[in-house]
């Protein structure tokens, strides 16, 4: 198993990703808790790249991706990693993961032969020659585009929970998003809309909450400004390969 | 219904949703136009033309029905047998500027449906022509309105009596 991070494990990268850098100083300073959002948004997709695609079963996979983020995440590893990769952010972790597996594999070989042929964990270099190079994988691409999308409707609600208007995410929700949209009328006998005006204002202002938070949530992984279009891009494309 | 469930089910919505670029006329289907008028018909005058007139108060004062209750509603005024013209002017204006993309848009079709439903009422009812537009405009505006089934009968009805007072 990984060795448990301590301060002195701390990078300081000075990543070009706006987000991940204020995640990277938050960790330097010792704030872990900060990495709170890109441990939750990757722990579901890496779970179920790890289930699926590699059949580890699911106490299993849990171990591995709890290591993955104390090895590779919590000491600012992958952070530091960031600032070099010039791919996808969402690639570099599924990489990182990828490797770290092929090394706790081996160490764990390593280990069954004699606790003193086992190999340390930290054998960067070899994991990377053995993970070979990068390929895409669909479970985890539609698992990751699956929790953005979650993410983002969590996040309207609780900017409409926190503004008093709930009635925008519940249009938002069964208008916008439904499969069988609420009608004119439904919205008006469900949130009481005086007038058309007010309905039509309810259902832009949703529209633009929704595309709001949807960028917030893609720039904690995003280069820059344009990096964000390219991942709703992305995102839209793996979608469409998931249902078809 | 689960956000997963909910996000996946139609990948061409969710790319208009997360178009910033996308048009308001996206925002209704053509078979909610009639909904969306006969909703705008319940809608008290004050609500939507307060804004436009602070002394609107006072021109509905002692307006009434032919059944005694006060005229309240778009609906009522567009059904009184002698409208005030001053205030389907303000309906007319309101119609204008409702169908124009901003706040309080409605679909450019209902916006145009009580447009030349209120000229036509004022044409009708009152012998009073309320645009400058020339008869051929407005004959081809009339036509255009009564020919909208999501329309109910009795507007259609009347906005064929409007053209005929052309």
């Amino acid at each position: 198993m990984a060795k448990e991070p301590g301060e002195g494990d701390v990078h300081f990268p000075s990543t070009q990703w706006t987000e991940l850098a204020a995640l990277a100083r938050a960790l330097a300073a010792g704030n872990r808790q900060a990495l709170g959002p890109l441990i939750q948004r990757y722990e579901g997709p890496l779970r179920a790249y790890l289930t699926r695609e590699r059949r580890f079963d699911a106490d299993r996979a849990d171990d591995l991706i709890q290591g993955f983020f104390l090895a590779r995440v919590l000491t600012g590893d992958l952070l530091a990693r960031a600032d070099q990769h010039r791919g996808r952010f969402r690639t570099l972790v599924l990489a990182a993961l990828k490797n770290f597996v092929v090394g706790e594999q081996r160490y764990q070989a390593a280990a069954k032969r004699g606790p003193e042929r086992a190999v340390p964990a930290d054998v960067q270099d070899l994991e990377e020659r053995l993970s070979g190079p990068d390929s895409p994988s669909e479970v985890f691409e539609v698992a990751w585009a699956r929790q953005v999308l979650g993410e983002v409707l969590e996040r309207v609600r609780e900017q409409c929970r926190r503004d008093g208007r709930a009635d925008l995410a519940g249009v938002l929700e069964c208008r916008l998003l439904a499969e069988r949209p609420a009608s004119y009328d439904e919205l008006v006998q469900r949130f009481g809309y005086q007038t058309p005006g007010q309905v039509s204002n309810a259902v832009r202002t949703a529209r633009a909450l929704y595309a709001r938070a949807l960028h917030e949530i893609l720039a904690l992984e995003a280069r820059d400004e344009g990096g964000v279009g390219e991942l709703v891009a992305d995102l839209l494309a793996i979608l469409g390969k998931g249902r078809a | 219904m689960s956000a997963e469930d909910s996000s996946l089910t139609d990948l061409n919505r969710l790319a208009r949703l997360v178009d910033s670029t996308a048009d308001d006329r996206e925002l209704w289907r053509p078979e909610e136009f009639g909904a969306i008028f006969r909703h705008q018909l319940t809608v008290p005058l004050r609500t939507d033309l307060g804004g436009l007139d602070p002394r609107l108060g006072e021109k509905l004062k002692g307006l009434h029905m032919p059944d005694g209750r006060p005229v309240a509603t778009f609906g009522d005024l567009l059904r009184h047998p002698a409208p005030p013209v001053a205030l389907l002017d303000l309906v007319k204006e309101f119609a204008k500027k409702s169908g124009r993309p901003g706040r309080g848009h409605v679909p450019p079709e209902v916006a145009t449906m009580l447009y030349y439903l209120t000229i036509g009422v004022a044409l009708f009812r009152c012998g009073h022509r309320l645009t400058r537009l020339d008869a051929s405009t407005l004959r081809e505006g009339f036509h255009w309105a009564r020919s909208q089934l999501w329309a109910d009968e009795a507007t259609r009805e009347l906005l064929r009596c409007a053209e005929d007072h052309l």
